[in-house]
Parts: C-alpha cells; structure tokens; sequence
C-alpha cells in the first residue's frame, strides 16, 4: 500500500487532472484565439496524453513493492490507486492519441471546431480515467454523467449533417435512459447495503436478494449502453454510420473500454463471484449480443454497419470474459479478467483502426456500400489491406489479436461452466467471420470499372495511424505473452 | 476369395523386395546425408505384411497391445544425429513461407520483370522449405526408431504462461508429420512452378499461397493443441480469396463453402480443445503434458470431446456427407489451388484426425468405431457412386479423392500401428497422385479450352507426355506395386482386415471400381481417334515437366523406400498405438 493517503490520492487523480487541464487549455485557446491553427489543438491533446501516461507510470512505480498491485483505497472506494487503473488509463491514452492522430481530416475541414474537439476528447478521457478508478456510486455517477454527455456532444459537434443530428439527439435518450437505469439500480444496492461503497456487497450481505438482484441488473444493463451492447446498442450503430470514422472509433472504442473495465471492478470487487444470477444475467447478455451482432453482420450492406455490428458481436464476448469470474470447475480460478483486459487491447485498436480506415475511404469520395467497395484491393492496396486486418480481428479470425483474445475468453468460460455459451460463441465467431469474408471478396474482386479515387485526401498522419492502429491487431498476437503477463498483474488487483 | 488371396500373396511378395530395391538407394542416399551408413539396412516391416494371419495375431482384441509389437526398422548403427543443423529449422520449414509473403507484399509489380522477382521469391521460400525438410526426413530415416525428439530438431518453449494454463511454442517432426510436410511442401513448390506462367496479380496470389502454406506446415509440426488450432484457422482467409480471386465457374459459392466449412471446423476445434484443456490436470495446451496427465478425462467430457475434433475434421476430412465444398472447391478454383485443396489441405485433416481426434480420445474412438465405420463405407461407397457421375476430369479427380480418404477412416475406425502405418502413407501418396492429376488436368484444360470427358479425346497423338503422365498418376492413385499407394493400402488393409473383414471388402472394392474410372478417363481423354479441334495441343512443355516430375519422382521414391520409410512412419505412432493398447 502506498504509505501517504495524499500522494496516493494525488497520484490517482494526476492522470484525470492533466487530461482535465488539457482540455480546459485548448477551451481556454479557442475562445480566446479563435483562429489558431488545428495542429496546435492537437499537440496540446498529445502533450496532455504524454502527461498522464508519465502520471500513470509513476502511479505504477510505486506500487511496485506491492505484490496485489493495490496502493490505495480512498474515498469508500471512489478512488482506487491500483494496477488495475493504470491498466485501463494506458488503453484510454491509447483510444485517445490513436484518434487524435487520426483526426486530420476533420480538423482540416472543421478547424474553427478542432478546439472544442480536442478538448471533448481529452474531457471525455480524464472521465473515462476516472471512471476505471471507481467502486463508489455517488463518484461513478459523476464521472459516467460527464462521460455520457462528453460523447453526446462529440457526436453532435458534426451538424452540418441531418442523420449525424439524429444520432446524436437518439444518444441523448439512450444515454438519459442508461444513466437513469444505473442510477435506480445503485440506490437499490444502497438501499441493501446502506453504503455506497458497491465492496460492501460481498460482506453481510445476501447477495442474491431480490433487492441486490434487482440493483445489479440495472446497474449492468445501464452499463451496457456504454459498452454498445444490446438491449442499449442502437446510439452505438448510429453514431458509427453517421459520424466521422475519429468520432465514431473514439465513442466505440473508448465506451468499450471504460464500460467493461468498469463492470469487471463492480463484478469482482463489488457484486463478488459468489452471485451466480448477475453472473447469468452477463453471460446471457453475452451470448444475445454475440448472436445479434454476428447475424446483422451477415446482412451489413455498408462498411460502417458492418464495423458496428462487428463490434455489437464484440461486447458479447467481452460481456463473457466479465461474467468468468469466480471460482472454476478445475478449482482454480476462472481468468476472466485477464481474458478481458487482454481482449481489449486488441478490440480497441481494431475498433479504432476500422473506423479510421472506413472514415479514408469515405473522405476519399467511396460510398460505403459493399458494391462501391469492389476492387479497392487494386485502387488503394496499403488501405485495403489494414482495413483487412482490422476487420479480421474484430471478427476473430487468427493469427490477430482478435482471435487469441476468444480463446482465453472461451477458456475462462468453459471454466467458469459456460459452455454453452462457449458453443453459441463458436457460431457468431463463424457468422462474423463470414460476413468479413463476404467484404473480403469485394475488396479484393477485380475492379468494377469506376473512377478512381485518391486516399491522399486524408492526410498522411492520419493514415498512418490508421493503419499503425490496424498493425496493433497483429502486434497485439506477436506480444501475447508479455501482454497477457501485463494483463494478469492488472486483473490481480482485483480481489 | 482364394483368387484375392493369391493376389495379395504376390503383391505382398513383391513388396518384400522393397527393402532390397531399398538397399539398391543406400549409395544415393548417402550421397545426400553424408551421415548416413552406407550399410544396407533390412527392414521388418515387408515381414509381417504378407501374412494375413498375421496382423490378427499381433492385433488381439483390434489393438496394438504393446509398442514392442510395433513392426519397425531394425535400428542402423548409431551415428550421431545426422546433419547438425541448429533447432530453428522446423520453425524456418513454417515461417520461411511468411517471411517470404512479407517481402512480396513491398515488392512492386508493374513490369514483367517485377512480377519474375515475385515469383522467384515465393519459389525460393518453398524450395527452401521442402529441402529442410528432406533433409530432416534423411536424418530420421538415418537415425531410424533410436531417433529421439532432440535429434529430430523439436523445438519446445514456454510462450503463455500467465494465464489459467500455459500454451506452449512446440514444434516437432515425428515420422507422421515428417512424411506430410514432405507432402505438403513439395505440392506447394510444384504449385508455385505451376503459376510461373501467371501474369495477372502475381503478389496476391503468391502471397496467398505462402500464407496457405505457412498454416498447413504449422500445424503439421504444433504439438500443442491451441497452436495448432491457430495455423489450422489460418487457411481460411487464403483459401477463400483463392478461389474467390482466382477460380472459375460458380467460385463465389465454392469460396463461401470452403470457407464456411474452415471456419466451423476451426470452431469446433477450438471448442473441443479447450473442453480438453480446461477438464485436464495438465493445466497446459501442450498434447504431450496432456497425454501424460495424472487424471483422465470424465467419460461425458471425452465423448464430447471426441465428437467436437472428429466432426471438426471429418469436415475437413470430406467424410460423407459434408463433402460438398470439396466437390465443387476443386472444380472452381484454379488447378494449382485445387491440386494443394486435394493433395494437402484434405490430408491435413486427415492427420489432425489420427494424431488428434484418435490420439486424444482412444477410448473413444474405440466406443464408436462402428460410427466410424459406418461413415468410411458410406464415404467409399458414395465416392464411387459420385466418380461414375462426373463428366469432368476435376470432378472425377475430387471424387477419387473422397474414396482415397475413406481408406484412412477405415484405418481409424480399425485402429492399430499396420493400418494406421498404412493410413500415414495412404494421405502422402494419396495427396501426391491427387495433386499430379489436379495439375494435369489444369495442363488439359489450358491446352483444350474444355473441360468435359465427353469432349475429349485423342490427345495421346498430340501429347503422349500429359497421357503418359496422367496413366501414371491413375496407376498411382490405384495402388499400382512400386508406387507409394501400393504399400499404402496393403498395410492399411491388412490391419483392417481381421477386424473389420467385411467393411475392408467393401471399401476395397469400392477404391478399385473407382480407380478403375479414372482409367477410363484416361481412356476417354488421351486414346480413341484424334479430334480436329485439338490437333494443335502442345505436348507437356519444360516448364510443366518441372513441376510433375517431382510429384512422379516421390511417388516412386515413397513406394520403393517404403522400407525405409515406414518405420520412420512408425516411430511417430509410438505413443499413439501405446494409448490405443492402454484404452483396451
């Protein structure tokens, strides 16, 4: 543990705080230099990302003499300083500095905005930060409110368009609906434990009374809807069909994260692996999301539906590595955590690389259907090709990270007793794998005769972190070992 | 029935002179591994075959009861380890191919030149490959049953360890998958010769095939089942754009099939290794902490088990009735990808469902061989059924195959070392005479513009090399003596025999009335008087002689080494056929 509450509160809040300041700092420079160049605005996001990773490294440092990995528990658990924190502060800064990077084409073509931009970005960021570092309700509903309205805003930023409007007004609602559900289900876990330390809930307490059965459910379902899993998904697709590829990867990306990392915490340190209901209701919730997302994939007529159906499939197996926790059926205990955070690496980088790509390809004049698709293999080779992998992984398919991410999670599963979950994964792994295939098949066709187009409309950073962000996918493989030994020490503090 | 005997008595006889003819090679071969004694060896493995009372007095009970009973090679002097190559080599036999893709992906491709450079590198990637190879496979004929793991360059190192339980980076080359790899790289190199002529996206279709070739040799050397599952799922993408790109006809469909059948396979692979995993006290993926794991598997988690690998590969397997995608695979895609679909990647399927589905699960595979039984006759009968259906020459050949690979589940639902020895050496000379006729027919078809029995013939005037070839390529798919399949499938059905008489007569019988239709083909095609239209084809030009006389060359080579080559066979079934005597 770290010996002095103030540092250690302090090294917990600096990565939330210099992500906060950066994004007052570019507020501060739009309003007061309106026509500053975007370039800056996106220096100052990646100064700002560079801060709080060395916040994060030094958080980390010190709790190295910590075999748990756990520094401190402040708050009632509204801060949590562990290794488990600086495991999801580093694939938020990831999200962060690979959408940045990868915004040039709309900053080029909405500079008065790229102020706003960069600072809703680093906003929504220091949220999601903070959001991984809670088990306490009152502070985790702060922090899920102004992560909700951080992604609104993003997505409405984007008018000019009537479908973008749309979206954003629809994740509005779903949002208001999702924070509302978390909400009522926290107080009824209050109103069980009369805490709002959600810890409590493994201690004196049944934790599969009606009451705390009632409260988890909402609190997941709720959770959901930052995660883009069903029954709240739909402002995911929207925001995914109608928003620029940077926009719509951060929303996903970022929400996958911090949605997921935040049930894990809840899960295993708050609802406890003792509760085989919440455990049921995920893995069933898992299982929906998995079919839902694997057989609209087979049907996804444009790129981005099909990048947002992959990722609906996606959450159900994330979903599964959440509900793999406890003890297994070998007595030793389920890796679902480890599964999960090892998994998110890869999901987030394919989710951001696909939309990126797809946002090349839009910017370029290529409309998104599967038709105008045909041949791009031959027009743009280096484009098509990371778009390949990044649809690759999301679907699953080996040698990506994709794949190696569902085998642990399967492992822990089946583990876990879920085999029958394992099973219905298998389908919608083949499913999804067969609607990519079916774009594969377009891309690489022989050329249907249009016009060319040119990807150098986007600029050149851009594209190249697009396709850094698609080469994470078979990185992310390559390094599984260290990855996973990395995962595992964040899981670990988890107790 | 005493007629059949007698011609049993006196194939097996002449097989009894392999070893000699064996001996005849002991020069040449040691002119290749130098470490190699130049005394003759004699082998054991003739002796016991000629004897069909034989095999059922060392098969009591169908099984193999001990491994001492496992005929074998009577073990040559000890030399040291053969050619002292470093332990990387199998991983540059399986990632020399990727390496090679990873060039050509920066390799333009503009001019004529440009595409030359591509080509050559692929080529160059594969040679290299095969002849690691060979010479690895010189070394474990050298070494014979004294060869240990050690020797024959396994490689073995903890890759995930911080998990639930630990992967394993292990590869290894027994005798079974040393006799494949040679298989499979040398399929692939004639392919890539095959496409030397190919000017139209050279990259793509280059780069495929190396990925292709990466997952087949990966997961002929893992030895740990999630690695192997990985290279096994690899061949999905690369095998759907191939046909999706390249082939023919109604490729669309074809590449939608034999992706989607890649793709459950792999899933159902995946499922029932981890059901393994998870239900082992291994605590490890690594197949051989598994096999020697303190507690076996509960009798509900086998069954599943076994029938989650055996379906997984039965459809790669193309047991009947989910043979379909390979029907039409091998008439939709190019010769050269349909020559690796039916030489290689069926044969892997094959492999994974000796090593795997029998090697895992014995008790298993025993409980349900009559399952297993069933579905080889039902395979057999319906591949002679469906070859006397087809009008064309891919059809047919895809057909044949399907009977080819009822053989081997007849071994597996018939499990002992002779039959099983057999099976091995039927999925390599199986796949070499399938990818020589698939690569012939791509030779026809190029020269004819036609692809029907009914309008072919008289093209020995023309081409008496392509008919000489294509007679040979029958005669080796028959069985003929001399030739690999020969002493294939008198090992396979003298192991069968006494188990499982009738199923082996009928399956024999149904192997021979479909060989014999491929004769005919050959009868059709090539005899009967010249067609007008065809009176310019072109005889079988350098290049075509390049790439089909090395499939002739090991077909040969196979069927007099035999001797040589079936102990290596065996020594790879050693802790197979010890499971099998242990699941009585």
């Amino acid at each position: 543990m770290i010996a002095s509450t103030g540092v250690g509160v302090g090294l917990g809040l600096l990565p939330a705080l210099i992500l906060g300041g950066g994004a007052l700092v570019c507020a501060a420079v739009a309003v007061s230099r309106p026509r500053m160049r975007p370039s800056l605005y996106r220096w100052l996001t990646l100064l700002a990302a560079a801060g709080a990773f060395a916040a994060s490294m030094i958080e980390l440092v010190s709790l190295r003499p910590d075999h748990n990995g756990v520094g401190l528990v402040a708050y009632s658990g509204g801060l949590m300083v562990d290794r488990f924190h600086v495991f999801g502060t580093v694939l938020v800064l990831l999200v962060l500095v690979l959408t940045v990077l990868g915004a040039g084409t709309y900053l080029r073509r909405s500079p008065a905005r790229a102020g706003a931009f960069c600072a809703l970005l680093q906003l929504s960021a220091a949220a999601a930060v903070m959001l991984v570092a809670q088990r306490e309700m009152a502070a985790f509903t702060a922090a899920f409110a102004l992560l909700l309205v951080c992604l609104v805003l993003l997505t409405a930023m984007t008018k000019t368009s009537g479908p973008t409007a749309e979206a954003a007004f629809r994740q509005v609602l779903v949002g208001g609906v999702a924070l509302a559900t978390t909400v009522y289900g926290l107080v009824l876990l209050y109103g069980a434990t009369g805490t709002t330390d959600l810890s409590r809930l493994d201690s004196g307490v049944r934790v599969d009374g009606p009451l705390v059965t009632v409260g988890m459910a909402l609190v997941v379902i709720g959770l959901l809807a930052v995660i883009g899993a069903p029954p709240l998904q739909s402002w995911m697709r929207d925001t995914q069909e109608t928003t620029t590829g940077a926009i719509a990867g951060f929303s996903s990306a970022l929400g996958a994260v911090t949605g997921t990392t935040v049930l894990l915490r809840f899960a295993v340190e708050g609802f406890g692996a003792g509760s085989s209901r919440w455990m049921l209701l995920v893995t069933v919730l898992a299982v929906m999301a998995m079919l839902t997302g694997g057989i609209l994939a087979l049907r996804a007529r444009t790129v981005r539906r099909l990048i947002a159906d992959l990722s609906i499939a996606q959450s159900g197996f994330l979903l599964l590595a959440v509900g793999s926790t406890g003890r297994g059926i070998d007595g030793t205990v389920a890796s679902g955590p480890i599964a999960l955070l090892f998994a998110l690496m890869g999901a987030a980088a394919a989710l951001v690389a696909a939309l990126l790509l797809a946002g090349v390809f839009d910017a370029a004049g290529l409309p998104p259907g599967i038709d105008a698709y045909r041949g791009v293999g031959r027009r743009a080779p280096a484009t098509a090709a990371f778009l390949s992998l990044a649809l690759l992984s999301l679907a699953g398919l080996p040698p990506l990270a994709g794949f190696f991410g569902r085998v642990l999670i399967a492992e822990s599963a089946l583990n876990a007793g879920a085999g029958w979950a394992v099973a219905i994964a298998g389908v919608a792994m083949v499913l999804a794998a067969i609607a990519v295939l079916r774009w594969l098949t377009a891309m690489y066709a022989d050329d249907n005769g249009e016009a060319p187009f040119a990807v150098s409309t986007t600029p050149l950073t851009s594209r190249a972190a697009a396709w850094t962000a698609a080469g994470l996918g078979v990185l992310v493989a390559a390094l599984a070992a260290p990855l996973i030994a990395l995962a595992n020490g964040g899981a670990g503090a988890l107790h | 029935m005493s007629a059949a005997l007698q011609v049993l008595w006196a194939a097996a006889s002449a097989a009894q002179q392999a070893p000699r003819l064996a001996a005849a090679f002991q020069p040449l071969l040691a002119a290749v591994v130098p470490s190699v004694s130049a005394a003759p060896v004699v082998t054991a493995v003739p002796a016991t075959a000629p004897s069909i009372a034989a095999p059922a007095a060392t098969v009591p009970g169908n099984i193999l009861a001990t491994p001492t009973a496992v005929p074998s090679a009577t073990p040559t002097p000890t030399t040291s380890s053969g050619l002292d190559l470093p332990s990387v080599l199998l991983s540059t036999v399986v990632f020399a191919t990727t390496l090679a893709a990873l060039i050509i992906v920066f390799l333009p491709e503009r001019t004529a030149e440009q595409r030359s450079r591509i080509r050559s590198v692929a080529l160059g990637a594969a040679v290299l490959s095969l002849l690691l190879t060979l010479v690895t496979l010189g070394s474990a004929i050298s070494l014979g049953v004294a060869a240990t793991p050690d020797q024959l360059h396994e490689e073995n190192a903890s890759w995930i360890t911080h998990f639930g339980f630990a992967i394993h980076y292990h590869l290894s080359a027994d005798g079974v998958t040393l006799s494949l790899l040679v298989l499979s790289t040398l399929v692939f190199t004639s392919v890539f010769l095959a496409a030397w002529k190919r000017q139209q996206r050279v990259r793509l279709y280059c780069g495929l095939l190396l990925l292709l070739e990466t997952s087949v040799n990966g997961a002929l050397c893992a030895n740990d089942l999630l690695l192997f599952v990985l290279f096994f799922a690899m061949q999905a993408v690369p095998l759907f754009l191939l046909i999706r790109c390249f082939g023919a006809g109604d490729r669309e469909r074809s590449a939608q099939r034999a992706g989607i059948a890649v793709l459950i396979s792999s899933a159902l692979l995946v499922t029932g290794f981890l059901l393994v995993i998870v239900h082992s006290s291994a605590h490890s993926s690594d197949l051989a902490q598994i096999l020697t794991a303190s507690t076996s598997l509960s009798t509900t988690v086998a069954g599943a088990g076994f029938w989650l690998v055996f379906t997984a590969f039965a459809l790669g397997f193309v047991v009947v009735p989910a043979h379909m995608w390979f029907l039409s695979a091998a008439a939709s895609a190019s010769s050269g990808v349909s020559a690796v679909i039916a030489g290689v990647l069926i044969r892997l399927s094959g492999y994974g469902m000796i090593r795997f589905a029998l090697g895992l699960f014995p008790v298993q595979a025993q409980r349900y061989g009559s399952a297993l039984l069933v579905l080889a006759v039902l395979s057999a009968v319906w591949g002679v059924l469906l070859t006397l259906a087809q009008r064309t020459m891919r059809r047919m050949v895809a057909a044949v195959s399907i009977g080819q690979m009822s053989l081997v589940l007849l071994a597996v639902a018939s499990p002992n070392t002779l039959s099983l020895d057999g099976a091995v050496l039927q999925l390599v000379a199986g796949g070499m005479s399938s990818a020589l006729l698939l690569l012939l027919c791509g030779a026809i078809e190029g020269r004819t513009r036609n692809v029907s029995l009914d309008r072919l013939g008289g093209l020995a005037a023309q081409a008496p090399r392509l008919g000489g070839f294509w007679i040979f390529a029958c005669l080796a798919a028959l069985g003929a003596p001399l030739i690999a399949g020969f002493s294939a499938e008198l090992m396979l059905f003298t192991g069968a025999f006494p188990v499982h008489p009738y199923a082996t007569v009928l399956v024999m019988a149904s192997t021979a009335v479909s060989t014999a239709a491929l004769l005919w083909s050959a009868q059709r095609v090539f005899l009967g008087p010249v067609r007008e239209e065809f009176a310019r084809v072109r005889d079988a030009s350098t290049l075509e002689l390049g790439y089909l006389w090395p499939l002739v060359v090991f077909l040969i080579a196979f069927g007099v080494l035999a001797g040589r080559v079936v102990p290596v066979i065996g020594t790879g079934l050693t802790t197979l056929a010890a499971s099998l005597g242990g699941a009585r």
